[in-house]
């Protein structure tokens, strides 16, 4: 039976490294369909030396990403790095400022998906239709996602990939037909077009471009192999990125160079569409002007058009999805009042955290029609929040830990005995720099994003000493169950799995615990290194082979129950204390384990070492099952 | 070959093949230090990519 079902699974190894990163491209790259106007505001035609530089920085933060999010494969990124490297204060500020970052995401996307549908009807590339427009794809959205509609991995995944594709026709069309490195050179007006502050500025904005590098850590929880998968997946991330943003910019502003317009040097890739320009939609603006003509410059049009407003579309949705999962989060860790993780008693969702976090506050944020102060106020949820992670990595790196790195991003330096990260040391000085540009030279953006944080720590002061009474850096966790999410009393069940009958029994019993309530379970198997060996080191291919089909027949398992089974691979030493520490970290509710009686000389065991070590150990409730054979 | 690994050949060629259109279309336009030396990086960056990982393999 099992090796049936895992014919039936075998070749649906989902969250690996494909999947992560075209998940994590399908954000990114959603985000050069505003980002490039709006950084053009500021850039003018510096624009493209200006996505290098973002993207030298980015590349540093998905450093960090990767090596923090391999230690701490959870979701929260830079608030959970904070929490292990700081306290939590300060992954509190972290977190609320990746929160906003989140609401402005939600607004910029939802804002934008008019502009590309313009192509059917025009009005809506201007105020006050696009921001009607917005508020009603936020609305939508937020009113599915009470519902409880589910994520279409597959969907986003087919776009990610045509719209790298699409990006890259662009690219190649708009090389061929107008790039010219004259017009790029004289394009540039050093201190004149831009002004100094402005290209300060516009690094900071650039930033934009890269919205989306959570995602990776968000869906860290369900990667088969972390250790491989999320190093992989950012690096293919930052290749693809290169390859869009570093040229894309270059093809734009040799299609719509600067020229005096109004006695002002500037491009219509930064004027509003009232005076001629694409900032609302620049992407259709390059599309126009790259010498394409009749049928098929309409065709690419609309094609465009609904190409970017299905990618911006489902951009909002991840973005509405991110808000409640670190709202979530940051109400586990009583951050925020337990109100924000009440479930609807019906639909079993955090309506109030969508409601609030994912719906009002972003249709306030496009409410002005201003996309200026949207792309600046991102920049300053993302550069403080990028900045803590850097900051957070690098006192990681200087604490004492008990177990090996799994795996350790580059360049470093060895000083002192401590590997100091030159990424994280670069990334965290630009990320803050650019969060002090963005302070000193927008004074709406300063106001109300300081106002942000102001509000968000009043009220973790007030919650911490008059609700939880509670230090404001002790980390304490919400009891797990509570409300309607009371019925459900195993949401979290852990199933370790090893060749054999035994495991597949467990198997069959917790997935049977969890069909009747509706809950996942995280199989883990473990590779046990011997010490002599890296943890990292390559075991025979066998061993992980045999894994990988035991992790198969895992979900085939679940599968025939309609349960979810989340399939876990790691590297340790000992089998006991990886799944022990696998349990405290998932916060699992009960483990699940299948127990192959043993028999050791004179002396009868119950049971094997692992089945020991979990019993004596676990963070929650043991339930062990055997074999009829061997009971 | 894994998904990986044939995923980083892909982009590598990408790069190659963005840094010669570079090259051709520079030149095609009278030269320009810009378009030759972007070119020029991009070839480099998938270049060098390909080698790293044929060596990755080898080892």
């Amino acid at each position: 039976m099992p090796s049936r079902r895992r014919r039936q699974v075998e070749l649906e190894r989902v969250l690996g490294t494909p999947a992560l990163f075209a998940t994590a491209y399908g954000n990114v790259g959603s985000s050069i369909y505003y980002a490039l106007g709006l950084t053009a505001v500021f850039a003018l035609g510096l624009t493209p030396l200006v996505f290098v530089v973002a993207g030298l920085i980015f590349a540093c933060t998905a450093a960090t990403y990767a090596e923090g999010t391999v230690r701490y494969p959870e979701a929260g990124g830079s608030a959970s790095f904070a929490r292990h490297g700081f306290n939590e204060l300060v992954s509190f500020g972290a977190g609320w400022a990746q929160l906003l970052v989140y609401v402005v995401t939600v607004a910029t996307s939802a804002f934008f998906v008019p502009h590309y549908l313009s192509v059917f009807w025009e009005p809506l590339n201007t105020n006050p239709w696009d921001v009607v427009g917005g508020a009603v794809v936020i609305l939508a959205l937020v009113t599915l996602n009470v519902f409880g509609v589910q994520e279409a991995a597959r969907l986003s995944i087919v776009l990610a990939v045509l719209d790298f594709a699409t990006q890259l026709l662009l690219v190649a069309i708009g090389l061929v037909a107008v790039f010219s490195p004259e017009i790029l050179l004289d394009n540039v007006h050093w201190g004149t077009a831009p002004t100094w502050g402005n290209l300060a500025v516009a690094v900071p904005v650039a930033m934009l471009a890269y919205t989306g590098v959570e995602t990776v850590s968000n869906l860290a929880e369900e990667v088969r192999d972390p250790v491989r998968s999320v190093p992989n997946a950012y690096k293919l991330v930052a290749a693809a990125v290169f390859a869009i943003y570093f040229t894309l910019p270059l093809v734009a502003l040799s299609a719509l160079p600067v020229r005096l317009v109004d006695g002002e040097l500037t491009t219509t890739l930064a004027l509003p569409p009232e005076e001629g320009g694409y900032a609302n939609d620049p992407i259709l603006g390059v599309v126009e002007n790259l010498g394409l003509s009749g049928l098929v410059l309409d065709g690419m049009q609309v094609y465009v058009g609904v190409l970017a407003a299905t990618i911006l579309f489902i951009a909002v949705n991840a973005g509405i999805i991110g808000a409640s999962r670190i709202t979530y989060s940051m109400a586990t860790y009583r951050q925020l009042p337990e109100i924000f993780r009440r479930l609807h008693p019906r639909f079993k969702t955090p309506w109030l955290a969508l409601l609030l976090f994912a719906g009002i506050l972003p249709i306030a944020v496009i409410v002005p029609g201003d996309v200026t102060f949207v792309g600046t106020l991102y920049s300053f949820g993302a550069t403080l929040s990028f900045t803590i992670a850097h900051a957070a990595l690098v006192r990681l790196r200087m604490l004492p830990r008990d177990e090996p790195s799994l795996f350790r991003a580059k360049p470093n330096v060895r000083a002192g005995g401590i590997d100091w990260p030159l990424f994280a040391l670069f990334g965290g000085l630009f990320t803050g720099i650019s969060f002090a540009v963005i302070l000193v030279q927008n004074p709406l953006t300063r106001w109300v994003g300081l106002g942000w944080l102001a509000s968000g720590l009043v009220g973790y002061l007030v919650y911490r000493r008059r609700v939880v009474h509670e230090p404001l850096r002790a980390t304490v966790k919400a009891p797990a169950a509570f409300g309607p999410a009371l019925a459900l009393e195993y949401r979290r069940l852990l199933v370790p799995v090893l060749p054999g009958q035994a495991s597949d029994d467990a198997l069959d019993v917790a997935a049977s615990l969890a069909a009747e309530r509706g809950a996942h379970i995280v199989a883990v198997t473990v590779l046990e290194v011997p010490l002599e060996q890296g943890l990292l080191a390559e075991l025979p291919v066998e061993s992980e082979a045999l894994a990988h089909r035991e992790l198969d027949e895992a979900r085939a398992i679940g599968d025939s129950y309609g349960v979810d089974v989340i399939p876990r691979l790691l590297r340790a030493r000992s089998a006991g204390q990886a799944i022990v520490e696998e349990a405290t970290r998932r916060e699992s509710e009960i483990i699940v384990i299948g127990a192959p009686r043993k028999q050791f000389g004179r002396r009868r065991a119950v049971f094997g070492d692992t089945v020991d070590y979990v019993l004596k150990n676990a963070p929650c409730r043991v339930m062990v099952t055997a074999t009829e054979a061997a009971a | 070959m894994n998904v990986y690994r044939r995923i980083v050949a892909l982009f590598a060629l990408v790069f190659v093949a963005i840094g010669i259109a570079l090259l051709v279309v520079t030149a095609m336009r009278g030269g320009g230090v810009l378009g030759f030396l972007l070119g020029g990086l991009f070839v480099a960056l998938g270049v060098g990519r390909l080698t790293l990982l044929r060596k990755g393999a080898a080892r």
